[in-house]
């Protein structure tokens, strides 16, 4: 679970954790790996690269696992939900 | 109340212990734990989390029953897909609705600049730079090339045991904090050193009138106030050199 990735969060996320795992890559640094090189689950990778990745669901998710989803994005290091403007 | 919690399980590799490349169980215990407890689930060589969703507890014992649940569902799943059986080194459990009320606030720090602070407290960018070096203002978090970043809360804090005093005028606070500054018993200043000490000319009145420069408390004497306060007075005005002094 521990390859690098230079791929796109697309459409084989849910929409809520696609768009937390667009924000992670395009404004703070991670990168993602979509899994089908590996045949896995796909993979958010911290910006911290002493954090472990995330394997992100492809299942239409709930409140419940994108509640987990988030709480472990944060714990890596992540920046959700990201600051609003003032 | 939500009766449901999150409970986080944290792994760590023994020292010298790795799993191989190319190992799949991560991925299976990935599959089952999203599958069947909203788990989601982190993972490297030398260790792994899961965070998995556990309810219907007794309400008196909640807490200790959800952590033993999401601790015996996590570890008896990695058992399950084959993991070897490495030490837990992290376990919290966390109630759904504190939970939730920590992701909606971002955990991004409210952070401020110079523009922002001169705004907050209401001063000019000369007197917030004169506060900085009173040695009384909290220091910056971090000094960028575009300038100071101060936490929000550390202003704010400030703020609230700042004695500023009420009605006076920024440009003669900066004065009284000048001579708060000097230990000599006579400082003597020319008008134009006065005048980039207040971030502004004097009042014409005071290159004409010897008497702008008197020790007057009473009224709305400001400038007088400014060094009064702090137990100077005025001695030898000089119009025409331009010059005073303040004595203790």
């Amino acid at each position: 679970m521990d390859e690098p990735g230079g791929d796109s969060p697309g459409r084989e996320l849910p929409q809520d954790f696609r768009e937390v795992a667009i924000e992670l890559v395009r404004n703070q640094g991670w990168r993602y790996d979509n899994g089908r090189r590996r045949g896995g689950h796909p993979l958010l990778l911290p910006a911290d690269r002493t954090k472990r990745p995330i394997a992100v669901p492809t299942t239409p998710g709930d409140v419940r696992s994108l509640r987990n989803f988030k709480a472990t994005v944060r714990q890596a290091g992540g920046i959700w939900p990201p600051p609003r403007k003032r | 109340m939500s009766d449901g919690w999150s409970v986080l399980v944290e792994i760590e590799a023994p020292e010298g212990e790795h799993l191989r490349a190319g190992d799949r169980c991560l991925d299976a215990l990935a599959d089952v734990l999203i599958a069947e407890h909203h788990g989601i689930i982190t993972g490297s060589a030398t260790g792994w989390s899961a965070r998995i969703s556990v309810d219907d507890f007794d309400p008196v014992h909640a807490d200790w029953q959800a952590v033993e649940a999401g601790r015996r569902i996590v570890m008896g799943m990695a058992e399950k897909v084959g993991l070897p059986d490495w030490p837990v080194v992290r376990l919290e459990a966390v109630r759904e609705d504190v939970l939730d009320a920590e992701l909606e606030r971002s955990n991004f720090p409210d952070v401020v600049g110079t523009q922002e602070v001169t705004k907050l407290l209401d001063v000019s960018r000369q007197r917030l730079h004169e506060l900085r070096h009173s040695g009384r203002f909290p220091t910056p978090m971090i000094e960028l090339a575009a300038g100071p970043i101060w936490l929000r809360t550390a202003i704010d804090s400030f703020l609230d045991h700042w004695a500023r005093k009420p009605g006076r005028t920024s440009r003669y606070d900066a004065l009284r904090e000048y001579l708060e500054d000097r230990t000599e018993s006579a400082v003597r200043l020319t008008f134009a050193e006065i005048e980039r000490i207040i971030g502004g000319p004097l009042p014409a009145s005071a290159r004409k009138h010897p008497a702008w420069w008197a020790n007057e408390k009473a009224g709305s004497h400001a400038h007088a106030q400014s060094w009064l306060d702090i137990g100077r007075r005025t001695a030898k005005v000089d119009l025409n050199g331009a010059t005073v002094e303040f004595v203790k």
